[in-house]
């Protein structure tokens, strides 16, 4: 199932890192690197096993620790309202 | 109907505010002295508490108890329609000298500010985090100069960032005079049981930025300009050194700063 940024979230990415404002909840979220790549894959075209093999890919992660971190901070992301689903 | 006017700089922006009514000029007259100015205005504000006409054409914001127009002219105008008292007028002025200084890339900052050997240093942190304190410890015996103990307004020009006084001030106190320097560091602060400073990355600096820009924090519902809002602390991040500052609230703290601020440090 693919995953997609909410509308109107402002984000800048900067140093390969994210800054990301909701302005429905007032807050504002710093995204490290890895963080910040998942991010910018949330375009609606990647869904979540894709998403965790590019960061495995590009990170250089243990295959499970990048699915695990991926997944939990998905969740998160979701849990923030801050992503949809297609 | 006769009108009352005040002009003033603040930030290096010239405003000219004319009212229908008498008090608030008066009241700003005497807030803002250090701030007065006779400069060519860039920003007219026309308030109104007794008009009944028909709004004027321009975008539409909203502020407490007055209702304010936006209109981009040759200049840019602001009217206000008033309905409370006029000492909620300095809150309407902070929101609207935060949109105006945005225009170019500065902001107001939650923040006591100080002058040290020519630079502009900021202290940054929401209401209790120790700001007014901090500005009390300050020993003026070298020079040293508070800009505000409360809201400094940051600007940015081709040569880099400055720190300005503001007439928004806490339980400090007026400053008295219309300071401005180079802005060397901005400290994010957090009261402790010691002394330590972390240097913060620039995406940290920004969403901490962010977190102490007025026009966010509670005003978030006006939804203005909110990536113009990213660009500026992004920008100001990019360019100026944040830390976090770990401090005790006693006078050993001033020393600390000033060691960390030195050449060397």
């Amino acid at each position: 199932m693919e995953l997609y940024k909410r509308k109107n979230i402002p984000w800048r990415i900067i140093d390969k890192e994210a800054l990301v404002v909701d302005p429905q909840s007032s807050l504002v979220y710093p995204f490290n690197r890895v963080a910040a790549r998942i991010w910018q894959l949330l375009d609606g075209t990647h869904g979540l096993q894709e998403i965790a093999g590019i960061i495995y890919n590009e990170f250089e992660a243990d295959q499970e620790i990048a699915a695990e971190d991926t997944r939990n901070f998905i969740s998160q992301l979701k849990e923030a309202r801050l992503i949809e689903k297609l | 109907m006769s009108r009352h006017k005040v002009s003033f700089s603040i930030a290096g922006v010239n405003f000219e505010l004319e009212s229908d009514k008498a008090e608030p000029v008066r009241w700003l007259r005497a807030r803002y002295a250090p701030y007065l100015s006779q400069a060519m205005p860039g920003v007219r504000i026309s308030l109104c508490y007794n008009s009944r006409r028909l709004p004027p054409p321009g975008k539409k914001l909203l502020c407490g108890p007055y209702i304010i127009y936006e209109n981009r002219g040759r200049n840019l105008e602001f009217k206000i329609y008033a309905k409370g008292s006029y000492i909620a007028l300095g809150d309407v002025l902070r929101f609207l000298i935060s949109l105006v200084l945005l225009e170019n890339g500065g902001f107001l900052l939650h923040s006591c500010g100080v002058i040290i050997d020519g630079g502009a240093y900021l202290f940054s942190g929401p209401s209790g985090a120790g700001k007014t304190t901090l500005a009390r410890l300050l020993p003026q015996e070298n020079g040293e100069t508070i800009l505000s103990d409360e809201t400094t307004a940051i600007t940015k020009n081709s040569g880099g960032y400055y720190g300005w006084a503001t007439p928004f001030f806490g339980d400090f106190g007026s400053i008295g005079a219309n300071n401005k320097s180079a802005l060397k560091a901005i400290f994010f602060l957090k009261q402790a049981r010691r002394f330590k400073l972390k240097r913060l990355e620039p995406v940290y600096s920004s969403a901490r930025l962010l977190g102490n820009i007025f026009l966010l924090g509670g005003n978030w519902r006006y939804n203005y300009n909110i990536d113009r809002l990213c660009d500026a602390a992004l920008g100001c991040s990019r360019k100026v050194a944040a830390y976090e500052l770990e401090f005790l609230p006693n006078k050993r703290v001033w020393n600390y700063i000033k060691e960390k601020i030195s050449p060397g440090g």
